[in-house]
């Protein structure tokens, strides 16, 4: 414990040179405003920043990164409240008791228990993933291709199952990202699959393309179509901040605890993101909150619990990130191609080879949380000012944005088609309700998932049993199959209430 | 029978989709190895699963249209549950198939272009085109936001984050050379 004090200790001192803590400073801000626009989403965000590190070294490129993640988690919460325009998905239960707060007249206390329970959730998720991500590391060292295998198959239940819609259309989803991320040369044999004489498929299909394309350039598309009608902003133009007292946060402990253990379990969990963890966040205070009855009237549980949620998802994300090597989410799955362009590959050894990184992340997550809570005091003003821009041309320059994002990875224009192709098919799968979070971490892991299973195949003499009869990865495969059948026994449940009359 | 159609026409598009890949990926050039799975196995597996969803899917559409099947669990109760005051802004009721069929034109021609115009006029061209193809009509706004957004992102990009955009070909090139002289782009 007390190396790992000192280790954190350099990690501040790290945080606080120069380029460092402007790169924090820049990420802050700009994850902030991303997560306030409506339609440009924290993942592009992240996204859309990635070119800008690829000059710069590893340390500020991390930690630019991991604060706009951070930020973002609580950017969208503001323009939830003040203006019921929800600016992450993420943000939605925020409309049911913040907006409602903030409409019976009180936004300034709305947004003091907002910044209260972001505060609070990413204290709690630095103070985790410190805690953590060492003997995580310790056990993960002991993990071999079958557990990596079963991991990576409970992301992909875990995010068909958790997010809402079909689960037939989820799965479509997961399994074209996956297809996708066959495209290319075999590692193992060479074998062109699915290239069709196409040179620039033999390298494959990144899942970069794959993210810019359908987050960034589908959601335009698709917002194009309606005309770019956002409805004129109402609500409340007033943007003081109350924060809450010691004494008023003391009566809602519980749903403060509450919210972080649902915010770090989904984090870790591969899949379940912010959004997920804040409404289960939502849905467990509506089980067992005091005043759940009043849930939706604007009280401040209806606010701490999806907030403290999302923001609490970070640490635990990065947790398997850095110790496995393996993005629970989209933003993650960017930070990890941060690393890997630096030439750094994430898992149990980095906290032997690259321990002054990670520790000047943990500790920039510290100081990011901090200088959040400041910026969303003092800087609110102008913040929502962006709101005001015209929506034509804030996604142009989106649009401007992915392309060049694109564009910069291997400086080739053909790069470009593959943003193209893949914003079409993002609108589609919009259009015909496939969900897009399935595809594009198929497109993540897809690669991880194939290699994990040829090398288990390899080792263990094509026995696929394996998977089950390990301890370790037999349980996870256990929680993959109650995941994958927790849709069908909601549904009988629900027929069956409905049977008896019951709501 | 025309709305069974309807729901049903994606997943026998993708069904067809997985049976043609599928056929491809048993047709793989590769030198088998023994007591090894083979490249096609992986990709064979994921198609077998696609059509698998599919044709459950296209049952039950069959036989009930609207009923999606189960769905994800955790945001369906919630959502189920939630409380009165649960909309954002309500989903706009007209659609523009026109303007997106444009936006995307567009911007299939504006990725066409970049090499042969060079970024900085492409781009000029191309945010002023999606900007009122976008429903803004404010030509005074329209333009200078075209020039000087084109103009931001080359020395952005070129000047600051080092990137190598387009120049486009001759005579293009003249004016991209001319400006990134006039930034100091080496």
């Amino acid at each position: 414990m007390l190396e790992v004090a000192q280790h954190l200790a350099g990690g501040f001192v790290d945080v606080v040179q120069p380029a460092n803590a402007l790169a924090l400073a820049v990420g802050l801000v700009v994850g902030m405003l991303v997560a306030v626009l409506p339609g440009l989403t924290l993942v592009m965000g992240v996204v859309l920043a990635l070119p800008f590190t690829y000059g710069m070294p590893i340390t500020p490129s991390i930690i630019l990164l991991t604060a706009m993640y951070i930020s973002g988690t609580y950017g969208g919460a503001i323009t939830s409240i003040l203006f019921r325009i929800p600016g992450e998905p993420m943000d939605v239960p925020l409309l049911w008791d913040g907006w409602s707060m903030a409409h019976a007249g009180d936004p300034a206390r709305a947004l003091g228990w907002t910044l209260f329970a972001a505060a609070t959730g990413g204290l709690i998720t630095a103070t985790v993933m410190v805690t953590l991500a060492v003997p995580f590391a310790k056990v993960a060292l002991s993990f071999d291709s079958p557990e990596y295998f079963a991991i990576v198959l409970f992301g992909f239940t875990s995010v068909v199952t958790l997010g809402g819609g079909s689960l037939a259309n989820a799965l479509i989803s997961l399994f074209v990202g996956m297809l996708l991320s066959t495209v290319g040369v075999d590692e193992i044999y060479g074998v062109d699959r699915f290239t069709f004489g196409v040179a620039m498929l033999r390298d494959g299909i990144g899942y970069l393309p794959v993210m810019v394309g359908a987050y960034g350039l589908g959601e335009v598309l698709v917002r194009l179509e309606q005309g770019f009608a956002s409805a004129p902003l109402s609500g409340n133009a007033k943007v003081k901040t109350r924060i809450p007292t010691l004494a008023e946060a003391w009566k809602i402990r519980m749903t403060f605890l509450r919210a972080s253990i649902v915010g770090v379990v989904c984090g870790i969990i591969p899949g379940a993101g912010a959004t997920i963890a804040s409404f289960v966040s939502y849905g467990i205070e509506g089980q067992y909150g005091k005043r759940r009855a009043l849930l939706g009237t604007g009280i401040a549980e209806g606010i701490v619990a999806p907030q403290v949620s999302s923001t609490a998802s970070v640490g635990g994300h990065m947790v398997p990130l850095l110790t496995l090597g393996i993005p629970g989410s989209g933003a993650t799955a960017v930070i990890l191609g941060a690393f890997l362009l630096h030439g750094v590959q994430p898992g149990p050894q980095i906290f032997q080879t690259q321990s002054a990184l990670v520790y000047a992340i943990f500790a920039s997550t510290f100081v990011a949380v901090l200088g959040m809570c400041a910026l969303g005091y003092f800087a609110i003003r102008p913040l929502v000012k962006v709101l005001y821009l015209p929506e034509a041309i804030v996604s142009v320059f989106v649009i401007m944005f992915c392309l060049i994002g694109a564009y910069s990875e291997h400086n080739n224009l053909t790069d470009l088609w593959m943003i193209v192709v893949f914003g079409v098919v993002g609108y589609l799968f919009e259009r015909f309700r496939f969900p897009i979070a399935p595809m594009v971490l198929g497109a993540i892991l897809g690669p991880v998932a194939e290699t994990a299973f040829q090398t288990s195949m390899i080792s263990y003499a094509n026995d696929w049993t394996v998977f089950f009869t390990r301890p370790v990865s037999g349980a996870v495969m256990l929680l993959s199959a109650i995941a994958l059948l927790y849709p069908f026994y909601t549904r009988a449940r629900r027929k069956r209430a409905v049977a008896v009359g019951r709501p | 029978m025309r709305e069974r159609l309807r729901v049903v026409a994606p997943y026998v598009v993708v069904l067809v989709a997985a049976g043609v890949f599928y056929v491809i990926a048993t047709r793989f050039d590769y030198t088998p190895h023994p007591a090894r799975l083979g490249p096609d196995i992986w990709p064979r597996a994921i198609l077998v699963l696609i059509a698998g969803v599919c044709v459950f899917r296209i049952l039950t559409a069959l036989r009930a249209p609207r009923d999606e099947g189960p769905g994800g669990g955790v945001l369906q109760d919630v959502l189920g549950n939630a409380p009165p005051v649960r909309d954002a802004q309500p989903e706009p009721d007209e659609r523009f198939p026109g303007l997106l069929a444009l936006g995307i034109a567009i911007t299939i021609a504006y990725v066409w272009l970049l090499g042969v115009l060079g970024f900085a006029l492409a781009s000029a061209l191309y945010v002023g085109a999606m900007i009122r193809v976008g429903r803004y009509r404010r030509w005074r706004v329209i333009v200078p936001t075209a020039l000087l957004g084109s103009l931001a992102f080359m020395f952005v990009f070129q000047k600051i984050v080092y990137l190598s955009l387009p120049i486009g070909q001759t005579p293009f090139d003249t004016v991209s050379l001319t400006l990134m002289r006039l930034m100091g782009i080496r």
